[in-house]
């Protein structure tokens, strides 16, 4: 599995890396345009991300910001539903609307920070990605 | 690394409109418009990074060619680089995986690369005189 992780914070970047780079192998970002720069190079590379972490508040630009991107590109290229990039928000604050924007704009999932790794890991395998 | 930006200049930045382009290009609809930039400046800059990159490089700096790929990949960005700006950018996310070995081989390519691209320029700019 590839996996991105796109976190501005250090530590959570640190976190988030150690633990899922059991399931696969992980690329780092720190900010909302390297997010989108990384997908981009995935892409064109015909080796695309799996799962990407999304931290909404993220410099440059924002996580919610990001996946709208994603999804318009996405929908633009015909890809279905189903073969779409799994993305799940991370979330430092109870930052509740940008949760909601996300979903409506089309995350699979969000996880509140400290992340609570047993919760995310259900995550990960309720999306198919791990067995 | 840790390249946080200060909490007030996180959010005004955040504010940028971004979307991919058909072609896949990522476009800033609320930039601040293009920059004024010297472009022999800069490829001498790059010129000098990849020397300093090879370096770090040889004394496994891994905090260091992470900073000096990520100033690679923002001047070539500057000067519509593509290749070798991805170049720039896969060395700085193996300097962050901590993998050594793949950020030398992406360090030899740019080198190669950067070369051609220089002779291209030079070409192109003497053409043009």
């Amino acid at each position: 599995m590839k996996i991105l992780i796109a976190e501005d914070d250090l530590a959570s970047r640190r976190f988030l890396s150690k633990f899922l780079s059991q399931y696969g192998e992980v690329d780092l970002v720190v900010d909302g345009l390297e997010a989108l720069d990384a997908y981009l190079m995935a892409i064109k590379e015909e080796a695309p991300y799996d799962l990407i972490c999304l931290d909404i508040m993220m410099p440059k630009v924002d996580g919610v910001k990001v996946l709208k991107a994603l999804r318009d590109f996405e929908a633009k290229q015909g890809v279905v539903t189903e073969r779409r990039v799994k993305v799940i928000m991370t979330t430092a604050l109870a930052e509740t609307d940008y949760v909601n924007q996300a979903f409506k704009i089309g995350c699979e999932a969000y996880a509140a920070k400290p992340i609570d790794t047993n919760k995310m890991l259900e995550v990960i395998r309720k999306l198919g990605l791990i067995v | 690394m840790d390249r946080s930006t200060p909490e007030k200049e996180r959010y005004t930045e955040a504010d940028r409109e971004v979307k991919i382009s058909e072609t896949g290009k990522v476009l800033n609809i609320k930039s601040e418009g293009p920059l004024q930039y010297d472009k022999l400046s800069i490829l001498r800059e790059i010129y000098r990074d990849i020397g300093e990159l090879e370096l770090a490089l040889s004394h496994e700096k891994i905090n260091q060619i992470e900073e000096i790929a990520h100033k690679i990949k923002n001047n070539c960005n500057l000067i519509e680089a593509d290749e070798l700006k991805t170049l720039a950018f896969k060395i700085e996310l193996a300097a962050r995986r901590e993998n050594q070995e793949e950020a030398s081989k992406y360090a030899l390519r740019i080198k190669h690369e950067f070369e051609i691209y220089r002779l291209l320029e030079h070409e192109f700019e003497g053409g043009r005189r």
